[in-house]
């Protein structure tokens, strides 16, 4: 018994060396690695690595208004004197709480309600879940999150909430594909000739089978949901000022252009940076899973 | 299943979640806490006139009570009244959107062209350096919002180099053609006033790159990635073996089978172009359906917004059922099933 537990982990350690493997051959997936591990690092170390931590939120400093980016200020300072380096940097966490906080509330909802209507495939609960989940991507996504977003009132957490609103019919929609294909496998049907519980077959037979998508449509989802939230902040209907969040950033230093380019231009390189990193790395593991595959 | 019988299927599976769409906005925006009879009248209005213009509304009615009358009136062409514009929806529905559609038919010029100029450098020549140019380039182009991009091409382009105008829909002292259809580039065309048509398309070119550039991008990889996948294929080295010239397999043999995926994608991309449209009207200042809806958006104005979301449902769905047809048409293999083979 022991040996095949031993065996059993050698293998395992032997997979993910396999997986670092397959995911290290490309550069560009690794640029995306050291991107992201970089932006959470500096998400979670604004306050202490920032040289202005108070200018994040309400501090002003109006003797230093509109400087030009130098050493004191690394990228400049904006209308009301407060350092730009130090907001974008704070601005990392905004857009990565978005992403996790939207994935958080989106994804097991939308795989259970996906298992159970692959699971019950052309029964009245398919029907309905997948009607359902049709109305939802009846528009663009932006469209959608912009309405719900309008109609509450516009904060960072409302936005949140918009997102994840208009979000959860993807991760159905996929794990609904992949499920209502498995459902006729033998070893599904085995374990419904064994009389095992409906519920544990779609959790433990059928969706560990299903994880590998979806993992890989976390990691390219976190890029789009970023890009979703900065492009609420921008129209006003995401976080308000003063919040440090990248796309009001935007939005309140475009007004300075062309003049005062680098209010608006460094927190939006940072948006451009955050989502491409995300990106790269998405596209790294996806390759590591359609490899598998073959 | 007969090409008709596969379109009236899509269409009425479309048109439940349209309806489903309206009732979802629709109850949004009622149950949600705030009263638009007190929005309406202003907050210092007394209680008996705010109580006066629910009823008028309509806004003491239960709620099914309200969704019908809404959705019969609609179905009459009657989108409501704008609080924030203070006349019908649809009289402003149809002085904006015209111009909307502009940018987003030169957008959708732009992408296709674009995509398969690039897809097909970078699958001709993949893993060489166009190839790895073109990849990059896309990832970034992938990566950039439409607000991002709109904000450094006006930075880059009409404020550095001046080689385009800022904003706006047409020069200052330019004066627009007589509004006919509301879109300045049809109805300059029908006055016959070129320089007019001309000045416009110089105002259009950078809200539609920044439209259209992610999509671009995204359809110039799946382009490429088709043409990579096909190239080891024995019926490349068959075509290639006896002597065809390199433009035709590229073209002929490589790209033909690669579209399918590609026209899929890029038709739902051009769908979401209107989408975009919110981001970037709002940076170039265009008079169009978007910056409305915005307005809506910011203003709280319920029927703006259901009535929005409700076009843009319908100017979605129709791009999907035209996509499926076209996809249909593609692929042979679609046909041959329509005829029973």
């Amino acid at each position: 018994m022991q040996i095949v537990e031993r065996v059993r982990i050698i293998a395992k350690r032997y997979d993910l060396k396999r997986k670092w493997f397959r995911f290290s051959r490309s550069p560009l997936s690794l640029v995306g690695l050291v991107v992201i591990v970089a932006a959470i690092f500096l998400a979670l170390a604004a306050p202490y690595i920032t040289p202005y931590p108070r200018e994040a939120g309400l501090q002003t400093n109006l003797q230093d208004r509109f400087l030009p980016p130098s050493s004191k200020y690394l990228f400049g300072t904006d209308q009301l004197g407060r350092d730009v380096f130090t907001r974008t940097v704070f601005g990392f966490q905004y857009s990565l709480m978005m992403a996790g906080v939207v994935l958080l509330l989106v994804v097991p909802p939308g795989i259970v309600l996906g298992l159970i209507a692959g699971y019950y495939r052309g029964s009245w609960i398919d029907t309905l879940v997948m009607r359902i989940s049709d109305v939802f991507i009846a528009v663009p996504p932006l469209i959608l999150a912009l309405s719900i977003a309008s109609v509450l009132t516009p904060s960072a957490f409302n936005s949140m909430m918009a997102v994840s609103l208009m979000w959860w019919p993807w991760y159905t929609r996929l794990t609904y594909n992949a499920a209502s294909a498995l459902r006729n496998e033998y070893f599904v049907q085995a374990s419904e000739v064994m009389g095992e519980n409906s519920f544990r077959i779609m959790f433990n037979e059928i969706l560990p089978n299903c994880l590998g998508s979806i993992l890989t449509k976390i990691t390219l989802d976190v890029g789009w949901v970023i890009l979703l939230g900065s492009a609420l902040s921008f129209v006003g209907l995401g976080a308000q000022p003063p919040t440090p969040d990248l796309g009001t950033m935007v939005a309140g230093g475009s007004i300075f252009l062309p003049g005062q380019w680098w209010i608006s231009m460094f927190p939006a390189v940072a948006i451009i940076v955050i989502i491409l990193g995300f990106n790269l790395l998405g596209d790294g593991i996806r390759d590591i899973f359609v490899e598998e595959a073959r | 299943m007969r090409l008709s019988t596969f379109i009236l299927r899509r269409t009425g599976l479309i048109v439940f979640s349209l309806v489903g769409l309206s009732i979802l906005v629709f109850v949004l925006a009622r149950v949600l806490p705030g009263d638009p009879a007190r929005a309406a009248a202003g907050n210092n209005a007394p209680q008996w006139a705010v109580d006066q213009l629910r009823r008028q509304l309509g806004l003491d009615k239960p709620l099914y009570t309200q969704y019908f009358v809404w959705l019969d009136n609609v179905l009459h062409g009657d989108l409501g009244y704008s609080l924030t514009t203070k006349r019908d929806i649809t009289a402003d529905v149809i002085q904006y959107l015209p111009a909307s559609l502009e940018l987003i038919v030169l957008a959708a010029m732009f992408q296709i062209a674009g995509s398969f100029i690039l897809g097909i450098i970078a699958g001709r020549y993949s893993y060489k350096a166009p190839d790895n140019l073109v990849r990059v380039v896309s990832y970034i182009g992938i990566s950039i919002p439409a607000f991002v991009l709109a904000i450094i091409l006006q930075l880059v382009f009409s404020w550095y180099f001046k080689l385009f105008p800022t904003t706006g829909e047409l020069s200052a002292g330019i004066a627009g053609p007589p509004a006919i259809t509301g879109s300045v580039t049809v109805d300059s065309l029908i006055a016959g006033k070129f320089d007019v048509l001309a000045n416009a398309l110089w105002h259009m070119v950078l809200p539609a790159l920044a439209l259209c550039m992610g999509a671009m991008c995204q359809d110039a990889r799946i382009i490429r990635s088709g043409m990579v996948e096909n190239k080891d294929k024995d019926y490349i080295s068959m075509a290639k073996s006896q002597g065809l010239p390199d433009r035709t397999v590229t073209l002929k043999y490589l790209l033909k089978p690669s579209l399918i995926p590609a026209v899929t994608v890029m038709g739902l991309d051009i769908a979401a172009l209107m989408a975009n449209a919110f981001l970037v009207e709002q940076v170039f200042n265009w008079p169009g359906f978007a910056n409305l809806g915005l307005t809506f958006m910011l203003n709280k104005d319920l029927n703006g917004i259901v009535a929005l979301v409700l076009i843009i449902g319908i100017m979605y769905a129709v791009a999907n059922i035209v996509v499926d047809v076209i996809v249909a048409y593609l692929d042979p293999r679609i046909r041959l099933m329509e005829r029973g083979q």
